[in-house]
């Protein structure tokens, strides 16, 4: 049987390669995992679909700390992006540096739509106990 | 579109014959250059067949080499089926051209 080259640049399996891999940003820390992946469909007939991003259900705390509390706060994500629409973290297929046992991203975490989860810990909860914002003297 | 709508699709042909369910799709890095000077991901094809535990281990697509005794037991290619033979696509079924020839994944 005759047949035709997949493609001539890097390989990459998706779901094998991308789904549930670890977002780490620039500094090596850990900003998600990927649960979806997006494409855009461009118009002309013979076009193939382009990878525009990668989406991220969770927030970053829930992966750090797992168990039962990390379930509850990716509870809390979940309804924090009900609230949105049901729009997931997006990452942008551009921030991405390199595929392998992870997926490396050059950016800074703390900006990244995945850190949504912690931030709205931040902000929500820990921001609103006494004496949260001064360092202890 | 997401990927997540592609996996479980029944694939199936113009002429009714089932090929399979959709279980992972190849990309490959050789779309137009993005703003950070790295070629985009393209999708090229769709895998179809049962998500065996070759596939599951990646020996099956060949990113996973040994032990050899595992790669020679479970190293059983998926279906590929090109992304220009899809004729048709909704969210559970797939019809392609049944004259699709499957591409090399070397």
């Amino acid at each position: 049987m005759s047949t035709e080259p997949v493609g001539v640049g890097r390989q990459v399996w998706a779901v094998l390669e991308l789904l549930d891999r670890q977002l780490v940003d620039r500094d090596g820390r850990l900003v998600g995992k990927v649960d979806d992946v997006e494409f855009e469909l461009d118009d002309e007939p013979d076009a193939l679909p382009r990878v525009t991003a990668l989406l991220a259900g969770l927030g970053a705390l829930a992966n750090h700390i797992g168990g039962d509390t990390g379930a509850a706060l990716a509870a809390a994500e979940r309804r924090l992006a009900a609230r949105r629409d049901h729009q997931p973290s997006r990452v942008d297929i551009a921030i991405v540096r390199d595929i392998g046992s992870a997926i490396e991203l050059d950016a800074d975490g703390e900006n990244l739509d995945t850190n949504r989860g912690e931030r709205w810990v931040r902000d929500v909860i820990i921001d609103k106990i006494p004496g949260a914002g001064h360092v202890a003297e | 579109m997401l990927l997540s709508e592609l996996l479980g699709a029944q694939v199936v042909t113009t002429n009714g014959d089932e090929v399979g369910t959709v279980h992972d799709v190849v990309l490959v890095q050789d779309g137009p250059m993005g703003a950070n000077g790295r070629a985009g991901l393209r999708l090229h094809a769709i895998a179809v067949g049962s998500r065996s535990l070759g596939s599951r281990l990646g020996y099956a697509q060949g990113t996973v080499e040994g032990p050899w005794l595992l790669r020679r037991l479970l190293r059983r290619p998926p279906r590929l089926v090109p992304w220009s033979a899809i004729v048709q696509r909704d969210e559970h079924r797939i019809v392609v051209d049944p004259s699709f020839r499957a591409p090399d994944q070397d």
